[in-house]
C-alpha cells in the first residue's frame, strides 16, 4: 500500500482525475489531506474541476465537511480582522497584516480552501507598546505567562507572546519584523512597510507582493521546521503563479527584493521545491539566478534530501530516516533563530521546566 | 456478513492485522487492536453490526494498542491512535473497551460537519424521534436503556447526529454506556438485556456497556423525524412531573450541548431554529423507571 | 425628556446593521450575526432598536423615534438606556457605523 503523500501530490497536480479514484485510493487521499491540512484545497480543486461525479457519497460527505470548516476559519479570520480593526481605531501607525489574513482580505487563490484562523500583524517597532495596550484593552489576554516566556519573546523574537481573546479564544501575533532579531538574516521591517499597500476600505495594509513571497519563504525555511512542509510548497505555489500571472514584472522584482531584504537563501528554497513538487511555472533564467544563493555542498544536498523525506512521507510513516530528517530540521530551525550562546541557555531553560512538570505530575 | 459470523479466533485475527471495518449508521470504522478486552467487547457488544470488505472507504482508521515503553510491561497502558495520531494521553490498559467508545465519539464530532451534532440521546416510536440532551448525571443513558426495552428503537445514546437537509436524526445504534448504579437498575429491569465490558476505577466510576437490541441495528440506516425534545432529570424521591419548555428557552438550553454549531455558520442557525419549530420540549423529572417510559408512550399515544 | 447623555456629540452617529438572521418565539428573539458566527437572544427593547436600524442607517434619536410608536410615550429610564444598549448592540457587532 502506498502510503506516502505522492497520492495527495498526484490529486493536488490533476485534480480532474479524482472522479476515476477508487474506495482505496480515496480512503487513502482522504486521511492523507487531513494530516496535511490539505483537504479544504482538494474540495475547492474539485468544484473548480467538477469533478464529484461518480465519488462515493461516504466520500463525499468528509469533502463536504472539509468546506465547511474551511469556510467557518474564513469567517472567524475575517471577524477576527474586524474585531482588531475596531481595538486598533486610534494607533495612528501602519498595521499590516501578513500570511493567511493578508490572502483572505486580499481573496487571492492560495486563501481557497484554507484551514488557518490566527491573524498575524506588523507594526513598527516603536508601536509595539501601544498596539498591546489597545489589544488588552479590548479583551486580549497573554497567553504565556511564564515570566522566562515573556522575557524571551521581548528580547529576542520577532513578535510580542501570543494574545489570546478572552471570549474568543482567537490568537493574534503582534510582530515587528519578520524573522528573530537573534537569526542569521535580518530583512528590515522598514523596507516592508514602506512597501507596503494599503487595503482599500479598512485601516490595514499589506506586503508588496514580492515580500508577501519572501515572507512565505522566510517563514517556512528560515523560521519553521517544515511540519506541514507540503502545505507550506502548495501555498508558494500558489502565491508564485498567482502574482506571476497578474504582474509583468514580478519575477525581476522578488529577486531585487530578495537580495535587499537578504532572503535569497529562503527563496531559493521555496522555488526548488515549488518548481520540484508541484511544477511551479518558475522562469528558467529565475532558477538558473537562483543558483547563486544555493547553500554549498553538502548543506545543499543534505537539505534536499531531509526536505524530500519530510514533504512525501506518509503520516503514518515512522522509519527512522524520517524521524532524524524532522529532527535535523527542528534543530536546524532553532539554530537559524538563535545564537549559540542563546540558544543553549534557552534550552536547557525549556528542558528544565519541562522536567519539573513531569515531575510535578 | 456480520461480527458475530467471525469465530473468536478469527476475530481476534482479523483485528491484529489489518483490523476490521464495520459499519455504524451512516459511518464505516476500521478498527485494529491486539487487546484482549477490546476483542471480546466488539464481539459481545458489535455482534450485530456490519462487517464490510477490506475495500470498502473507512471514514475513521482506529486503533488501540500498548505504547512502545516501559509502560507496556509495567501497569499497562492503552493508547488510542486515530489516523496516525494519538490525540489522549494513555489510560491504563483495563479500560481499553470503555477509550474506544469515548474514543469513537471525539472522532465524530471532531471530523463531521455535514450534520448538526447534539450531546444527546435519541429514541424512535411510531415514525417519530425523541431527542434527550441531558449533561451528565441525568439518568438520559438509565432512561435511554430501559426505553429501549419497552418497544422504542435505539437510535443513538450520546451522539445525535441530525442532517442539515432533511432535518432526520440519523442513528447510530452503538452501545450505551452504563455507569454505577444504572448498571444494577437495568440488569434489573431487563433481565435478558446483555451488560458487558464493565471497568472500574474510570475517572466516572464504574462503567459498562449495554448491548444494542439487534431490531435497532438492522435499522441504523433508517432516519428519523424529530418530535420531541425532552430534558430528563431523574430524582430519587418524588413524583413524576413536567414541564413545557419555551423555544427561545429551549434554544439557550440546548446550546450547551451543541457540539459544532458554531462551525455550521448560519446554515446551522437555519436548521436548529427550524427543528425547534416542530419540536415539543419539555423539561422531565422522574423517579420510577416504569412511570417514566409510560409518559413518554403517552407522549406518542397522543400525537 | 432626552437625558443629558444623548447630547454628547455621539448621538449624530449614524448606524446600521450587519448581516442578521432572526427568529422570534414567543418567549425570545434570536439574532444570527453572520460576520461574527454568534447567536443572541435578545432584550425586548434591543430587538426593537436593532429591528428599526435595520430598515435604514439612523442615529439614536431617530432610531429612538421609530421605537417610540411601539414602546409608548417616553419612558425617563428607557431613554437614558438607548445609549447603553446601542452601545451593547455596537459591541456584539450587530450594528456599524454607517456613512449614509
Amino acid at each position: 500500500m502506498d502510503y506516502s503523500n505522492d497520492l495527495l501530490i498526484r490529486a493536488l497536480m490533476a485534480p480532474s482525475q479524482l472522479s476515476n479514484y477508487g474506495s482505496l485510493q480515496w480512503d487513502t487521499l482522504i486521511r492523507q489531506g487531513k494530516r496535511n491540512g490539505l483537504l479544504g484545497r482538494i474540495q475547492v480543486l474539485m468544484k473548480e474541476h467538477q469533478s464529484f461525479s461518480g465519488v462515493p457519497s461516504r466520500v463525499l460527505a468528509h469533502l463536504e465537511s472539509a468546506r465547511i470548516i474551511a469556510e467557518n476559519e474564513q469567517r472567524v479570520m475575517r471577524w477576527e480582522i474586524n474585531r482588531i480593526c475596531r481595538a486598533l481605531e486610534d494607533i495612528e501607525a501602519p498595521v499590516v497584516l501578513l500570511k493567511g489574513a493578508a490572502y483572505v482580505m486580499l481573496e487571492l487563490p492560495v486563501a481557497r480552501g484554507r484551514f488557518s484562523s490566527d491573524v498575524d500583524i506588523l507594526v513598527p517597532k516603536v508601536s509595539i507598546a501601544n498596539v498591546e495596550k489597545a489589544l488588552i484593552d479590548h479583551g486580549w489576554r497573554h497567553i504565556k505567562v511564564d515570566d522566562y516566556d515573556q522575557f524571551f519573546y521581548r528580547r529576542w523574537s520577532h513578535e510580542l507572546p501570543p494574545l489570546q481573546h478572552r471570549d474568543r479564544g482567537t490568537i493574534v501575533d503582534v510582530h515587528h519584523t519578520i524573522l528573530p532579531p537573534t537569526g542569521r538574516l535580518h530583512p528590515d521591517p522598514e523596507k516592508l512597510l514602506a512597501a507596503s499597500m494599503p487595503l482599500t476600505g479598512t485601516k490595514f495594509s499589506v506586503l508588496a507582493p514580492a515580500d508577501m513571497v519572501l515572507h512565505s519563504a522566510a517563514h517556512a525555511f528560515q523560521d519553521g521546521d517544515l511540519t506541514r512542509g507540503l502545505r507550506d510548497v502548495v501555498d508558494m505555489d500558489d502565491l508564485l503563479s498567482h502574482f506571476s500571472a497578474t504582474y509583468s514584472s514580478f519575477w525581476e522584482q522578488l529577486a531585487y527584493r530578495a537580495d535587499e531584504l537578504e532572503l535569497s537563501r529562503p527563496l531559493y528554497y521555496a522555488l526548488r521545491y515549488s518548481k520540484f513538487y508541484l511544477q511551479t511555472p518558475v522562469p528558467a533564467c529565475v532558477s538558473e539566478h537562483s543558483k547563486a544563493w544555493r547553500p554549498a555542498w553538502p548543506a545543499s544536498y543534505l537539505m534536499d534530501a531531509i526536505v524530500d523525506r519530510v514533504i512525501t512521507a506518509g503520516p503514518w510513516d515512522k522509519d527512522l530516516i524520517l524521524k532524524i530528517s524532522r529532527r535535523l530540521l527542528y534543530a536546524r530551525a532553532h539554530w537559524l533563530r538563535m545564537r549559540p550562546h542563546l540558544l543553549i541557555p534557552h534550552l536547557l531553560r525549556k528542558a528544565l521546566r519541562r522536567y519539573r512538570a513531569e515531575g510535578v505530575a | 456478513m456480520k461480527i458475530s459470523d467471525l469465530t473468536p479466533a478469527r476475530l481476534r485475527e482479523r483485528l491484529a492485522g489489518d483490523g476490521l471495518k464495520f459499519q455504524t449508521g451512516p459511518f464505516v470504522v476500521r478498527l485494529q487492536t491486539s487487546l484482549a478486552t477490546v476483542v471480546e467487547g466488539l464481539g459481545i457488544l458489535y455482534g450485530e453490526f456490519p462487517l464490510l470488505p477490506d475495500e470498502e472507504f473507512a471514514d475513521f482508521h482506529i486503533s488501540l494498542r500498548l505504547p512502545r515503553t516501559l509502560r507496556r510491561w509495567i501497569r499497562p497502558q492503552v493508547i488510542y491512535s486515530y489516523n496516525g495520531e494519538s490525540p489522549f494521553p494513555p489510560l491504563p490498559c483495563t479500560q481499553a473497551f470503555p477509550f474506544f467508545e469515548t474514543g469513537l465519539n471525539w472522532s465524530i464530532y471532531s471530523e463531521v460537519f455535514n450534520y448538526l451534532i447534539i450531546h444527546a440521546a435519541a429514541v424512535e416510536r411510531g415514525g417519530h424521534a425523541a431527542i434527550l440532551p441531558a449533561p451528565p448525571g441525568s439518568g438520559k443513558s438509565t432512561l435511554t436503556a430501559g426505553l429501549i426495552h419497552r418497544g422504542w428503537r435505539l437510535l443513538t445514546d450520546e451522539l445525535t447526529l441530525v442532517s442539515l437537509s432533511t432535518k432526520r436524526v440519523v442513528p447510530l445504534a452503538r452501545p450505551i454506556s452504563l455507569k454505577n448504579q444504572a448498571i444494577d437498575i437495568i440488569q434489573q429491569f431487563a433481565p435478558s438485556s446483555v451488560i458487558a465490558a464493565k471497568c472500574c476505577n474510570t475517572a466516572k466510576g464504574t462503567v459498562a456497556y449495554l448491548r444494542p437490541p439487534a431490531e435497532s441495528v438492522a435499522r441504523m440506516l433508517e432516519p428519523s423525524i424529530p418530535r420531541w425534545l425532552i430534558y430528563p432529570q431523574f430524582s430519587s424521591n418524588g413524583d413524576l412531573s413536567f414541564s413545557a419548555l419555551g423555544k427561545a428557552a429551549t434554544f439557550s438550553r440546548l446550546a450547551d450541548g451543541l457540539v459544532n454549531y458554531t462551525v455550521l455558520g448560519s446554515a446551522g442557525f437555519d436548521l436548529l431554529t427550524s427543528l425547534i419549530d416542530e419540536l415539543d420540549c419539555y423539561e422531565f423529572t422522574y423517579s420510577d423507571l416504569g412511570e417514566a417510559i409510560a409518559w413518554f408512550d403517552r407522549l406518542v399515544e397522543c400525537d | 425628556m432626552i437625558s443629558n447623555s444623548l447630547a454628547h456629540s455621539e448621538v449624530h452617529r449614524r448606524w446600521r446593521t450587519v448581516e442578521i438572521h432572526w427568529k422570534e418565539w414567543d418567549d425570545g428573539i434570536l439574532v444570527y450575526n453572520a460576520s461574527s458566527g454568534s447567536t443572541h437572544v435578545l432584550n425586548p427593547i434591543s430587538a426593537k432598536i436593532l429591528k428599526a436600524l435595520a430598515k435604514y442607517p439612523a442615529n439614536i434619536i431617530e432610531a429612538l423615534e421609530r421605537i417610540t410608536q411601539d414602546i409608548g410615550p417616553s419612558d425617563g429610564e428607557v431613554l437614558a438606556s438607548i445609549e447603553k444598549f446601542v452601545a451593547n448592540l455596537e459591541e456584539l457587532g450587530l450594528i456599524e457605523p454607517s456613512s449614509e
